[in-house]
């Protein structure tokens, strides 16, 4: 059977919400799949250095992975090729992305949105994914990632302005 | 979805974007002044602003799922699913529970109450008097594709499926074949379907056919179909059985 908190003399350094926040951020932020077990272990292992380095544990976890995931997704933009884009991928997975409630009209709706996010630079993604999938509050990102506020807000409204139209375009067809 | 409310296209990376902006409430979830509120204008561009947001949110969390079931869409791989080397059985485990979850997500379903039994098992299925986490401790396999062949053995039938999903264990041959112990799996050929097997001399597999009704006694808002009841079933208990022994007196 496998090692659990008890038999590894350790607790969990993210727990298995957390663990699944930080591969979404990663995929989100293009790293590929075959890779994506790689960055959550990158986080933990940031995390431990952290710990084990005397520092404070973060307050809270799950914001600071969801943050460290982001920027180990832009890192890994710089230093390995995408080898699939993630709209490619999207494609890929159709039949996925169209299950659900929607079906065709919100495939095609998440489709558009998923080439569009792909598009955005990389720090407007990165905003957009930590406020509206891993639920950061625009202070939180702007603790976080060390930037003003203000910052924080220019990069998302200029990223949903960007996918707002995108939205136009797809009702409009 | 409307155009926005006084945009004018100012914003500037180093600044911060008027709060004026409808889209900006909406964005940072500031509460609305109430002279905006009185604006009818501006609170047309809000609702509509806060529409886009919400099918926003909607998309991506449609586009995280369908990255996470990335997994499930690439993990057979000439008759082997692929998991990253290096990963710990505890990982393992977690991937299994996610893939039994996207695949919960997707049929919508919601499962409760006690063991129901399963699918085509000939009577109750192995392990009835288990929990649902017992039943899936004691499962060997469990598995979803589509039957290749059947071949009659003695009183049973050889199922062979071809298989795009393994639950339990994470990996596996392309195929797999199990016994089934009621005639008309001969007819089977091209079924899609769940299995769920017992370790040896542990009763019979349950099988949850596509096309099938639901196990007797299945809720009212659970799925009708066999399959899609026995993929809810396997997304709700198999994550928790994974740590489970099978007891040893079922």
């Amino acid at each position: 059977m496998s090692r659990t908190r008890a038999d590894s003399g350790r607790p969990e350094l993210l727990d298995a919400g957390q663990e699944e926040r930080v591969r979404v951020v990663l995929a989100f932020g293009g790293v590929p799949y075959a890779d994506l077990q790689d960055g959550v272990q990158q986080v933990r292992l940031r995390l431990l250095e952290r710990l084990e380095g005397g520092g404070e544990p973060p307050r809270n976890v799950s914001a600071w992975a969801a943050v460290v995931a982001s920027n180990l997704a832009r890192d890994w933009h710089r230093s390995v090729r995408r080898r699939r884009r993630l709209e490619e991928r999207l494609s890929a997975l159709r039949t996925v992305v169209g299950e659900g409630d929607g079906g065709e009209e919100a495939c095609v709706r998440a489709l558009a949105v998923a080439r569009a996010l792909e598009r955005l630079p990389d720090v407007q993604r990165q905003v957009v994914v930590l406020r509206f999938h891993a639920d950061l509050s625009v202070r939180q990102i702007a603790g976080e990632l060390g930037v003003p506020e203000g910052t924080v807000k220019s990069r998302l409204h200029a990223a949903v302005r960007s996918l707002r139209a995108v939205l136009h375009e797809v009702e409009a067809v | 979805m409307t155009v926005e409310h006084k945009d004018n296209g100012a914003a500037r990376e180093s600044g911060s974007r008027s709060v004026e902006d409808p889209l900006m409430y909406v964005l940072t979830d500031e509460p609305v002044p109430e002279e905006k509120v009185r604006d009818a204008a501006f609170m047309r561009d809000y609702r509509a602003a806060d529409e886009d947001v919400a099918l926003l949110r909607a998309d991506l969390e449609r586009i995280g799922q369908a990255l996470c079931r990335e997994s499930a869409a690439q993990d057979v791989d000439g008759g082997r699913t692929v998991i990253p080397a290096g990963v710990t059985s505890r990982v393992r485990r977690r991937w299994a529970l996610v893939v039994a979850a996207a695949v919960v997500a997707s049929a919508g379903v919601v499962i409760a109450g006690e063991v129901r039994g399963g699918g085509q098992g000939e009577g109750n299925p192995p392990g009835a008097a288990l929990t649902e986490v017992g039943q899936l401790a004691c499962a060997e396999v469990v598995a979803e594709g589509t039957v290749v062949d059947t071949e009659p053995a003695g009183d049973s039938v050889k199922v062979t499926l071809e298989v795009d999903r393994y639950y339990k264990p994470d990996r596996g041959e392309r195929t797999y074949s199990f016994s089934a112990p009621q005639r008309e799996a001969e007819s089977w050929v091209g079924s899609r379907l769940l299995v769920l097997v017992p370790q040896p001399e542990s009763g019979s597999a349950s099988v949850f056919r596509e096309g099938e009704q639901a196990p007797p006694g299945a809720a009212a808002d659970e799925p009708a179909d066999a399959l899609a009841w026995g993929r809810g079933f396997v997304a709700k208990w198999l994550g928790e059985s994974l740590d489970k022994p099978c007891p040893a007196d079922h």
